[in-house]
C-alpha cells in the first residue's frame, strides 16, 4: 500500500492540542488471505499490526516524541490502531516506517436515521 | 401538500334527531354516537390512510383525522385528484374549509405503547416472514451485529436470548471497552434490534445477536475510532470455532453527512470507512447493511453510498418510497442508491424501558427502521442457506427483490423480501 498524506498543511501548532489519528499499516493483499479461513486471517491480521505497531512505538521512542504522545491504542483485526497525540507528531507519523496512511478520526456528529 | 378540514353542515344532535333530548342526555347520546362518524370508510377507499387523533404521519403522503366531538375531518393528501374526489364526498354533509394551516397541535413523531399492540402487527405478506416462520427459518445459526445507541437487554421483546453487548467509551484509546448487561439510554438502538431479533415482533428472533453503543443519546455523536473498536469486537467472535462458517451481518442505522463536520475529518472518515468495509466484506464475508439517510431524494450519506455497503431506502405498508428516503447518485462510486428498500413508515418495536419497568413500545419511521427490516429478511435467508454469506448473500437479496416498478434512485432493486433459497 503506498504511503498517502492525508493530513490536511495548516494543522494547529500549538504543541498541548491533541488529535486522534488513526493509522493503517500495510497488510496482506485480500488474495494472499484468501486461502485462509477467517481464524486464521485474524491471527494474521493481528500479528501483522502487532508487528507495525511495536515497530512505530520503538521509532517514537528513537525519534524523541514519546512526551509527545498521549496514548496509542490496541490493535485491531482491521489493520489500524489510533494514537492520540500533538498534531506535530501527527504529521511526523506520516513519515514513520511501516505506516501506510495517517487520517484524522476525532468524533464527530452523526445521526440515528430516525424520525 | 393540499389540506382540507370538512365541518359537519348539521349538528350531530340533530342529524340523530337527540334535540328533544334533555340536556344531559343529549350530551351523553352525542357522545356515544360520535364515533359513528360514515365517511371514514370511504375515505380510506380513496387511498387515504386513517390516523388516529393525536398521532402523527407526517411522512404519509394520504391521510386523514376524524374529529369525532366537533364532527370533522382533516385531509391531507400531494394529490389533487384524490383531494377532489374526497372534497365531493364529504361536500354532501360537510362544509369543506380549504387550505388551512391547521392550528392543531403536531403530535409528537413518537407513539408509544405500554404494551404490545393486539391484536399483533403482523409483517406484510409481501415481505415473506410469515412464509419464514412457518417453515422453522428464524435467523438461527446467523450472527447479526448492530452499531447503535445500545440495546435495553431487559425488554421482553430481547429478554429471551442473550444480547452480547459492549459499551465502546468515549475514548477507547484511554478507556476499556466493557462488556455488561445491555443497556439503551435512548431507544433508538433497542428498537433497532427489536426490529431483528425481538421475541414477538422480530423478523429473526433466534440471531446471535451482538450489540456495541458507540452513539451518545445527548449528544449524537461518535467516532471513526469507535465504530473501529466495535467491528474489530465483532469480528474477534470468529476466533470461536464454532462462528468460523456462521453467516454474518452487521447493521448501521446511522449515518455521518458531511455537512455536521469539517471537510478534513470527513475525508479521513470516508478513507476509514472505506478500509475498514472492504476488510469486513473481502476478508470476512460480512454483509454491512446500511440506512441510505433521511435527508430526501438526491441526498444520502456514509458509509451507506460505499461499494461495499448494502443501502436501505424506507417505504411505507403501501410500497411507496417516504418522502424522506435519501438516494441518488453515489458521490463515490457514481452508482445508483439505494441498493434495495425495506418497511421503515410507523414501525412498531421495543424501546427502552421506562422508569416503573414496563417494556415500552413505539412507532418509528425512517431508514433506521428500513435497515434492520433488511437485515433481519438477510438473516432468514442465511439460516435457510448457511453458505449465502457476504457477497453471495446480498447478490440473492438483490435477485429476490420484489420489484416495484420505481426509479432506482428511490427503491433500488425493490423490496427486500423472503423468499426460500
Amino acid at each position: 500500500m503506498s504511503k498517502q498524506s492525508s493530513l490536511p498543511i495548516a494543522l494547529p501548532k500549538t504543541r498541548m492540542e491533541w488529535v486522534k489519528v488513526m493509522v493503517t499499516v500495510p497488510r496482506p493483499s485480500a488474495e494472499a488471505l484468501a486461502v485462509h479461513n477467517r481464524q486464521e486471517k485474524l491471527k494474521i491480521l493481528e500479528d501483522n499490526v502487532q508487528q507495525h505497531r511495536q515497530t512505530l512505538i520503538q521509532w517514537i521512542a528513537d525519534q524523541g516524541l514519546a512526551p509527545e504522545v498521549a496514548n496509542i491504542g490496541a490493535p485491531t483485526n482491521l489493520g489500524v490502531f489510533f494514537v492520540k497525540c500533538t498534531p506535530h507528531v501527527a504529521q511526523e507519523l506520516q513519515h514513520a516506517p511501516g505506516v501506510a496512511d495517517v487520517l484524522l478520526a476525532d468524533d464527530c456528529a452523526i445521526n440515528p436515521l430516525h424520525n | 401538500m393540499i389540506r382540507f378540514i370538512a365541518l359537519r353542515k348539521v349538528p350531530l344532535a340533530v342529524q340523530r334527531n337527540l334535540q328533544d333530548l334533555p340536556a344531559e342526555a343529549k350530551r351523553a347520546a352525542v357522545v356515544k354516537t360520535a364515533s359513528e362518524m360514515d365517511e371514514s370508510a370511504m375515505l380510506q377507499s380513496l387511498g387515504l390512510r386513517y390516523v388516529p387523533t393525536g398521532q402523527s404521519a407526517p411522512y404519509v403522503e394520504h391521510h386523514f383525522q376524524q374529529l369525532d366531538w366537533v364532527g370533522a375531518y382533516v385531509v391531507e393528501t400531494t394529490s389533487p385528484e384524490v383531494a377532489a374526489r374526497a372534497r365531493v364526498l364529504l361536500e354532501p354533509e360537510y362544509v369543506i374549509i380549504p387550505d388551512i394551516q391547521l392550528a392543531l397541535p403536531r403530535p409528537t413523531l413518537l407513539q408509544r405503547y405500554r404494551r404490545r399492540p393486539t391484536p399483533p402487527e403482523l409483517w406484510p405478506v409481501e415481505s415473506g416472514i410469515a412464509e419464514a416462520h412457518k417453515k422453522g427459518f428464524l435467523g438461527e445459526g446467523v450472527m447479526v451485529g448492530v452499531l447503535d445507541t445500545g440495546c435495553d437487554a431487559d425488554h421482553i421483546e430481547l429478554r429471551h436470548k442473550v444480547v452480547d453487548f459492549r459499551y465502546v467509551p468515549l475514548d477507547p484509546t484511554s478507556d476499556p471497552v466493557r462488556a455488561c448487561r445491555g443497556f439503551d439510554v435512548d431507544g433508538h438502538g433497542t428498537h433497532v434490534c427489536g426490529i431483528i431479533a425481538g421475541e414477538h415482533l422480530g423478523i429473526a428472533p433466534k440471531v446471535d445477536l451482538m450489540v456495541a453503543s458507540v452513539i451518545e443519546s445527548e449528544t449524537l455523536r461518535t467516532s471513526l475510532e469507535r465504530v473501529v473498536i466495535a467491528l474489530d469486537w465483532m469480528l474477534s467472535k470468529f476466533r470461536l470455532e464454532e462462528n468460523l462458517d456462521k453467516p454474518a451481518i452487521i447493521n448501521m442505522s446511522l449515518g455521518f453527512r458531511d455537512a455536521s463536520i469539517t471537510p478534513d475529518q470527513f475525508d479521513g472518515i470516508l478513507k476509514g470507512l472505506k478500509q475498514i468495509l472492504t476488510t469486513l466484506v473481502i476478508d470476512f464475508d460480512v454483509l454491512p447493511i446500511v440506512a441510505v439517510g433521511n435527508d430526501g431524494p438526491d441526498t444520502m450519506r456514509a458509509p451507506a453510498y460505499f461499494t461495499e455497503s448494502m443501502s436501505v431506502g424506507a417505504v411505507d405498508a403501501m410500497l411507496r418510497p417516504a418522502i424522506f428516503s435519501g438516494g441518488g447518485i453515489s458521490p463515490v462510486t457514481r452508482q445508483v442508491e439505494p441498493d434495495i428498500v425495506g418497511y421503515g413508515i410507523d414501525i412498531i418495536s421495543s424501546l427502552e424501558r421506562d422508569i416503573h419497568n414496563h417494556s415500552i413500545y413505539a412507532r418509528m419511521s425512517g431508514t433506521s427502521m428500513a435497515a434492520p427490516y433488511v437485515t433481519g429478511i438477510a438473516a432468514l435467508v442465511a439460516s435457510a442457506n448457511p453458505q449465502l454469506r457476504g457477497a453471495s448473500l446480498r447478490q440473492y437479496l438483490t435477485s429476490q427483490a420484489l420489484n416495484l416498478n420505481l426509479p432506482a434512485e428511490r427503491v433500488g432493486v425493490g423490496l427486500a423480501r423472503f423468499i426460500a433459497p
